[in-house]
């Protein structure tokens, strides 16, 4: 999404599939594929995966679209679902643990279960690892803006925050990354 | 390797080789496009320039001038001079003003002034009067907690003093260090409602709300966050003005399932609000933290994870509480099968959510999975307590604490008058409780201050 769809042509994109159009779903995807794609390929490190993801993320925005209500940008809105579907697959079934009052005290805060299935070997690979290892919050804010390339005021608007509140994560999650960077170069 | 600093990250996160999507990718896309797609109707948001920017900053220009003459005149009313009785002009200024109401059109005072207080009218060729009574100054004390509350003096210390800021700017401090600019509204996400006959959430005699008053709902909710964000109330008692805080705003569980929050056992803000409501006073809704009273008001016996429906909402919602030890961080994966939308209320010892279910949610199905560390736990509908009054008391009373705090930073959503007759049936149910018996008087005390009588 690096160069950011003009946000009156989706609007009138929008209105044209609304009418019935279709082919406004088309020039919409065209607007928006490589974004997704170039998105969910950084994410991932996989060019194959990504591409399947990529088509499984149109899918739920079809479905999704009923609700979507114009207070983002469509492209926003997508990638958020195109997010969420790569953190989606991420997600392998884990054995339920009951949480006793046992296991709580001494549980230390791990690494998410990201971390643990990217793959290894590519270069940038590291700096990747180490992004899928912030907390969420973080997380979603550094793949918006560097590589969803969503302006801060639009991620802000859709977080519920300020820009200020956008940019102090970003601070916080440069600073997170640099230990983490630094821990896996020992 | 030595540790990078931030622009080197950032420049590393700007680093990209073209990512060129594989041939055929596009034609997949689109042959998989539905024959008809019904679109949102929501009205699309248009683009304006912000005024708030600059008018902050003249604001804040305002303020340092306000300042500076309020300074001015704390300085000249401590310097010695006559008694306002002793001087002819003043005894004739005052005479006067016991005649002659101030002018509708008058220039505004040159200090703060009760309502009805009329300004003396100079003649020409008359000396000027002398400066007027000082207003009842707060003490160090008093002004330094209010100050650390965010509270500034009303219409941006009107005047300062002679020669000082004549004027200032009418409202121009008045709130602006407090809440700044209201935090834009979180993108409404997509929702699609299903009604349904079978409904868990809703009660056999209701039918599930259609999709148009849940829409409407929600829109209202979100008009509900816009005027509070804007929304102030004056306290004459205090002369300071009090602005309302934005609540916690739903999320969306088809665009944002995972929500994150670390445990934190600080009390701060419940000792601020016991404090000031046992002084008469209200506190500043930007200096509650709703986690931080839930923490005043934990009680025993409540188990790590517990869910009820909320008195303060109707049946499609629930509220949730998890107990977990301090300083750690918690993800919460809510399912959108089950889960229409979320939002925090707080995180304190124990963090709340609201939740609201999709009416034709099955009972057996996961509402959420709670990660802590390597732990998980799943949480279904069929777990959360049937009712209200099926929660255990410590649950409870950490509900009507959050609600209590949400009333506190003016939230529109909540209802003082129900938490009142709620914390008064929790202080009913709990009679051993000293913290039911707290929270119910503390929301009596501000029942009063607001005028608001419970009863």
């Amino acid at each position: 999404m690096r160069n950011r769809p003009d946000p009156g042509e989706e609007g009138r994109l929008l209105a044209a599939l609304a009418a019935g159009d279709r082919e406004a779903a088309e020039r919409l995807v065209e607007r928006t594929y490589k974004g997704v794609f170039a998105l969910l390929r950084r994410l991932s490190g996989d060019p194959d995966l990504a591409a399947d993801l990529t088509q499984e993320t149109y899918r739920k925005a079809w479905d999704a679209l009923p609700g979507f209500d114009r207070r983002s940008q469509f492209s926003t809105w997508l990638f958020r679902i195109a997010y969420t579907t790569f953190l989606n697959h991420l997600r392998r079934p884990r054995r339920l643990v009951p949480l006793e009052e046992k296991h709580e005290a001494a549980v230390p805060d791990p690494a998410p279960a990201a971390d643990e299935v990217v793959g290894r070997g590519m270069e940038g690979d590291r700096l990747r690892r180490a992004v899928l290892a912030l907390p969420e919050d973080l997380r979603y804010t550094v793949t918006a803006v560097f590589w969803g390339d969503l302006p801060v005021k639009e991620i802000a608007r859709q977080e519920g925050i300020t820009p200020v509140g956008i940019r102090k994560r970003l601070k916080k999650a440069f600073r997170l990354l640099a230990l983490a960077l630094e821990e896996d170069a020992r | 390797m030595s540790r990078m600093n931030e622009r080197e990250i950032a420049r590393k996160l700007a680093e990209r080789e073209e990512l060129e999507p594989p041939a055929g990718l596009l034609e997949k896309i689109k042959s998989e496009i539905p024959p008809s797609i019904p679109v949102g109707t929501g009205t699309p948001e248009v683009e304006t320039p912000s005024p708030a920017a600059p008018r902050q900053r003249w604001l804040m220009a305002a303020s340092v001038a306000a300042m500076i003459g309020a300074g001015l005149l704390a300085f000249q009313l401590r310097t010695p001079m006559a008694p306002v009785e002793e001087t002819a002009g003043s005894k004739a200024l005052l005479q006067r003003t016991d005649r002659a109401p101030a002018a509708p059109s008058a220039p505004p005072p040159a200090r703060m002034s009760p309502p009805g207080e009329a300004e003396p009218l100079l003649d020409a060729g008359q000396a000027p009067p002398p400066p007027p009574p000082p207003p009842k100054p707060l003490s160090r004390k008093e002004a330094d907690e209010l100050k650390s509350l965010g509270y500034v003096a009303p219409q941006g210390v009107e005047g300062g003093v002679e020669g000082g800021v004549v004027g200032g700017v009418p409202g121009g401090v008045a709130g602006g260090a407090v809440g700044g600019a209201p935090a834009p509204r979180e993108a409404e996400p997509p929702v699609q409602e299903v009604g349904a006959p079978e409904s868990v959430a809703a009660p056999p005699a209701a039918a599930p709300a259609p999709q148009a008053a849940a829409k409407e709902e929600r829109r209202a909710d979100a008009a509900a966050d816009a005027a509070m964000a804007t929304a102030e109330s004056v306290k004459p008692g205090l002369e300071v003005r009090r602005k309302s805080v934005e609540a916690s705003p739903f999320k969306d569980t088809a665009t944002q399932p995972l929500s994150t929050f670390e445990t934190d056992s600080g009390t701060a803000s419940y000792e601020l609000v016991r404090r000031l409501l046992q002084q008469g006073k209200l506190p500043d809704p930007g200096a509650i933290r709703v986690g931080e009273v839930l923490n005043g008001f934990e009680a025993g016996g409540v188990p790590p994870v517990e869910g009820a429906p909320t008195p303060f909402r109707d049946s499609r919602y629930r509220l949730l509480g998890f107990r977990l030890p301090a300083g750690h961080r918690v993800e919460v994966e809510f399912n959108p099968a089950v889960v229409v939308r979320y939002r925090l209320l707080g995180n304190g010892i124990s963090a709340l959510y609201e939740i609201e279910l999709r009416p034709e949610a099955p009972r057996d199905d996961r509402v959420l999975t709670l990660r802590l560390g390597a732990t998980e736990k799943a949480v279904f509908l069929s777990g959360l307590a049937p009712s209200w009054e099926k929660a255990s008391p410590g649950f409870r009373l950490a509900a009507l604490a959050a609600e209590f705090a949400e009333v506190l930073k003016g939230s529109s959503r909540a209802d003082l008058a129900e938490v009142a007759r709620q914390a008064r049936d929790a202080r009913k149910g709990l009679p051993n409780s000293a913290r039911a018996a707290e929270l119910a008087d503390l929301v009596e005390k501000a029942a009063r201050i607001k005028g608001a009588s419970p009863e």
